[in-house]
């Protein structure tokens, strides 16, 4: 067994080396990055980790495929399993090999380059352990590639697209592992039951001159299934199913708006191509004189002028992910002529300051203030803005706080509203003053300045809606649009005239204009296109035709795929046949490929008539006639003496 | 102690739903040295691959030293020597490496008949494998393979692509230690001048199935030659399977016939009893016995056809 793990380490010396060069190149580029003060790309960022993800994952596939497949082209697979050691031994080896080379090429590149990255004074940044849970699921994500490269190897393939669906799985559950996972446990369980079940397969493909067991055919049959409904979700999300523009206007047709005008007035607009064309007061008489549409403030369709809120990227909106979840957020500064860099510390609530030239902690900043040592009390949570940046307002629950980075300072602008608080925006006036919107769960308050100006209840069914604040100049003064309601209010912050809004929502009166988007009938499985005929029924009549016909589209793909599998499967049991083509008809032209993938029956082509039977002494139904070695005649040289025992047969 | 260490038993294989190999059965006894005999694709590779356990048969079995080929133990396999089509192995390694790879698997490995081979060959234990001439590849491959002192040796077309000096070389060797360690031995051949000096018996294929299994001198016996004289119009022949070869040169019919069993020796087949020709037994070597009988269902009957009267 040693013998052929030394074989085996010494024939992937080359890809070892090559891997290890490449993996090492990546690492060393980004400590050069680190290095040269882009300390923002720190070791454990998604996109640093490429480097692991697609350096480990590649080497795996390729080691994997070269272990086997270079047996059996070169012709030593039958010396080698030919030693006097049980396959799965032969196995074994192999993969103990690939274990080692993966370790050193790949584990031990990562360790090292963590261990660096640990020690203090290295990287201006914070570490923890944690920190390189996304590195761990990338190695591991990378483990049931190997599997895969091992049976792609050895994967009796007239076509090179079942070899290559055999890659699907683990490359799903990489795209699982990382970007979907939302723990740690999760893409790693994840990891962990693929391989096992690549490596199952991989190990009943290898001595599969071995009977085959059930859960080698059932692995075998999961992973084409996972391999087809990944094709699937490929092709369509490529060509989407039918879909109904509702949306889509004829250009022909005239449009109402509704405006709010410069004197803080609201007027319904119509509106052709772009361009107003009439202006009406609210009580119907035409406004001859404001025709211009850059003449209106506020469009209350698509708040453009003054300030909009949307819900802001913050700790709380993220989509939960043990790689979005970092104990320590990094702070982005622009340009790199600062002296500190600043991170967000969930456990503490603080936010750390690391020396950017000695890359060592300097001290912490919490709302009492700035504390060398680190010691005070911290947010009672993390910032609502978007805390990646290092902006100067900082909105947490406890209140906007203005903060000062190089200062560094702290200091508190208000202690605003019913906490918690879910975004703030910000607007500069004219005069220079900031303006704050902040939207509490019960209000919404402007702040001009520090000083509170006005605080409007929030409406629960409206709370998700985008608010607008804007300036009405030719009475100086500001108004607020919300909940459809329009609140101005003058420079002093005093509510002038509050008033309620026509609907956001402007009727149109336009027959929609229904098409299909694509002839995505012809691309998509059938049943997707009546799935979605289903589900859309009893609408319009434009869209009722163009069902209609993209049902027929996919009857008649069905049909043909069916037919085409059916031909294709003339080597397969008549059970499994019809099945094959009942289901390729279903899931479409992917369909085909199922015969090929599929290990065909024991039966085989009559030499005289070519109809399927079974190879047995029995005469040919078709043909009648004998199969060779049952038909031997009186030129046959057979001495008894050389046929062996029936006894033993 | 079992008297039929190689034995196959109804194999069948298909490939794609195509016979490759269909219903072989045959037992080679212990210390006899059998080839295996047949023209490209009569599926000569693909029945030792069988035999070894390497390739999983479709229909029926074949045994090695009493146990079933796809369930052969570590312990049965060590006393098996195998060497594969081509000599196929590692170009990487150089030659003590290989000797070395070997050994790690063999406890009973014997330096010595190893190095008496590798001695035979020339080689030069330094030289990488893929430097090494055909010739000396396969001498290599005999020298690991000898050495592991099978009890039975299974060589997939051991001097395919030898010149004459290696292949008697390769052949002598084998021999030499079959015969002292009563090895028995299943080689694939298409070497038939060889068989002759080599062989014990033989087992021949044809389109995948087993047309003889018989000791080279029963094959002999029953694969005949006679020549008509004749003048004037040749002489009309029945037309009986077992007239497998007629070859017609000026005033003189050549016939290869297959004899039943039980035909004496100085009688003449049944076949060519023809009153007004005078019929003579013609000396044939194995090698033409061989050919004409592989060949008497193929191209050759084609080319006999032309000269036919």
């Amino acid at each position: 067994m040693r013998a052929l793990i030394a074989k085996e380490l010494r024939e992937q010396r080359w890809l070892f080396l090559a891997c290890l060069f490449t993996i090492s190149l990546g690492y060393a580029r980004s400590l050069y990055d680190l290095n040269a003060g882009q300390a923002w790309l720190h070791v454990f960022r998604r996109s640093f980790l490429m480097v692991t993800t697609i350096g480990g994952a590649g080497f795996m596939v390729v080691l994997g495929f070269r272990q086997t497949f270079d047996e059996v082209r070169r012709g030593s697979w039958n010396f080698l399993v030919h030693r006097p050691l049980a396959l799965t031994h032969i196995f074994a080896a192999k993969v103990f090999a690939a274990a080692v080379l993966f370790s050193a090429a790949v584990l031990l590149p990562t360790v090292l380059l963590v261990a660096w990255y640990a020690v203090p004074g290295h990287v201006a940044g914070p570490f923890s352990w944690p920190m390189v849970g996304p590195a761990v699921v990338d190695l591991f994500a990378a483990l049931p590639y190997y599997f895969a490269g091992v049976v792609m190897g050895l994967w009796q393939a007239r076509y090179t697209v079942s070899r290559g669906a055999l890659i699907v799985a683990p490359l799903l559950n990489s795209v699982f592992a990382h970007s979907v996972a939302p723990s740690l446990s999760a893409a790693l369980v994840s990891s962990l039951l693929l391989t096992l079940a690549y490596a199952w397969l991989a190990r009943g493909v290898f001595i599969q001159h071995a009977p085959r067991s059930t859960l080698v055919q059932s692995a075998l049959a999961g992973t084409l299934a996972t391999a087809l409904a990944a094709m699937h979700l490929l092709a369509t999300a490529m060509a989407p199913p039918p879909a109904y523009d509702q949306d889509a206007e004829p250009a022909e047709r005239e449009k109402e708006q509704w405006f709010i005008s410069r004197e803080g007035d609201v007027r319904r607009a119509i509106v052709r191509h772009g361009t107003v064309q009439r202006v009406y007061r609210e009580d119907g008489q035409l406004v001859e004189s404001d025709l211009d549409g850059m003449a209106w403030v506020h469009d209350l369709e698509a708040p453009s002028a003054g300030i909009g809120i949307s819900p802001s990227r913050n700790f709380g909106s993220d989509r939960p992910s043990y790689r979005h979840v970092l104990r320590h957020r990094r702070l982005a500064r622009e340009g790199d002529d600062y002296r500190y860099e600043w991170y967000f510390d969930r456990d503490s609530g603080r936010l750390l300051a690391f020396d950017a030239r000695s890359r060592r902690r300097a001290g912490s900043m919490g709302p009492d203030g700035w504390s060398p040592d680190g010691s005070g009390a911290g947010f009672s949570g993390p910032p609502l803005t978007d805390a990646r940046s290092t902006d100067p307002w900082w909105l947490t629950r406890d209140g906007l706080f203005r903060i000062d980075w190089e200062g560094p300072g702290i200091s508190r602008i208000a202690l605003v509203g019913s906490p918690p608080y879910l975004d703030h925006a910000l607007m500069i006036g004219d005069d220079g003053v900031q303006w704050h919107l902040v939207r509490s769960a019960t209000h919404v308050d402007l702040f001009v300045g520090a000083t509170p100006r006005v605080a409007l209840p929030v409406d629960e069914a409206a709370r998700g809606e985008s608010i607008a604040v804007g300036r009405i100049e030719a009475e100086n003064a500001y108004f607020i649009e919300y909940a459809h309601e329009l609140v101005l209010f003058d420079a002093g912050g005093r509510v002038v005239r509050r008033r309620p809004l026509p609907t956001a929502d402007v009727p149109n009166r336009a027959e929609p204009h229904v098409r299909p988007k694509t002839n995505a009938a012809l691309f998509v499985p059938p049943i997707a296109v009546w799935a979605t005929m289903f589900h859309e029924r009893g609408h319009t009549t434009w869209r009722r035709r163009w069902q209609t016909r993209d049902g027929l589209l996919a009857l008649a793909m069905a049909l043909a795929v069916a037919l085409a599998t059916l031909i294709q499967s003339r080597r397969h049991e008549r059970g499994l046949r019809v099945a094959m083509a009942l289901f390729a008809g279903v899931i479409g032209p992917l369909g085909l490929v199922l015969p090929r993938l599929l290990p065909s029956s024991r039966g085989v082509a009559c030499p005289h008539c070519s109809a399927r039977r079974e190879p047995t002494p029995q005469p040919c139904p078709q043909c009648g006639k004998l199969l060779p070695g049952h038909d031997r005649d009186e030129t046959a040289v057979v001495e008894p003496e050389f046929l062996p025992d029936p006894s033993l047969g | 102690m079992n008297d039929t260490p190689i034995s196959a038993h109804g194999l069948t294989r298909a490939f794609y739903g195509h016979l490759a190999v269909s219903n072989v059965s045959f037992a080679v006894p212990r210390g006899q040295v059998f080839a295996l005999l047949g023209r490209n694709g009569a599926g000569k590779t693909t029945t030792l691959r069988m035999l070894l356990g390497l390739l999983e048969p479709t229909a029926g079995e074949a045994r090695l030293l009493g146990q079933t080929s796809r369930d052969l133990s570590p312990e049965t396999r060590a006393r098996i020597g195998f060497m594969a089509e081509g000599c196929a192995l590692y170009d990487w390694m150089r030659v003590k490496e290989c000797i070395a790879f070997q050994r790690a698997f063999y406890p009973r490995f014997d330096d010595e008949t190893c190095r008496a081979v590798v001695d035979a060959f020339r080689l030069n234990e330094r030289q990488r494998v893929g430097e090494l001439s055909h010739g000396q590849r396969a001498g290599l491959n005999l020298a690991v393979v000898l050495a592991t002192e099978p009890e039975v040796l299974i060589l997939d077309d051991p001097a395919m692509g030898l010149d004459p000096v290696a292949r008697r070389l390769l052949l002598e060797a084998m021999v030499h230690f079959s015969q002292r360690d009563h090895t028995t031995i299943l080689y694939s051949t298409h070497l038939l001048a060889d068989v002759e000096r080599v062989a014990d018996g033989i087992i021949l294929l044809e389109r995948g199935a087993l047309r003889a299994c018989c000791t080279v001198d029963t094959f002999r016996q029953r694969v005949r030659r006679y020549a008509i004289p004749f003048e004037g119009e040749p002489p009309s022949l029945p037309d009986e399977a077992t007239i497998i070869a007629k070859k017609r040169f000026e005033q003189e019919m050549l016939v290869t016939v297959v004899t039943p069993a039980a035909t004496p020796e100085g009688e003449l087949p049944s076949v060519l009893a023809l009153p007004d020709h005078e019929v003579e037994p013609l000396p044939i070597s194995f090698e033409d016995a061989a050919i004409a009988y592989l060949g008497h269902r193929g191209e050759v009957r084609f080319v006999v056809e032309r000269n036919d009267a």
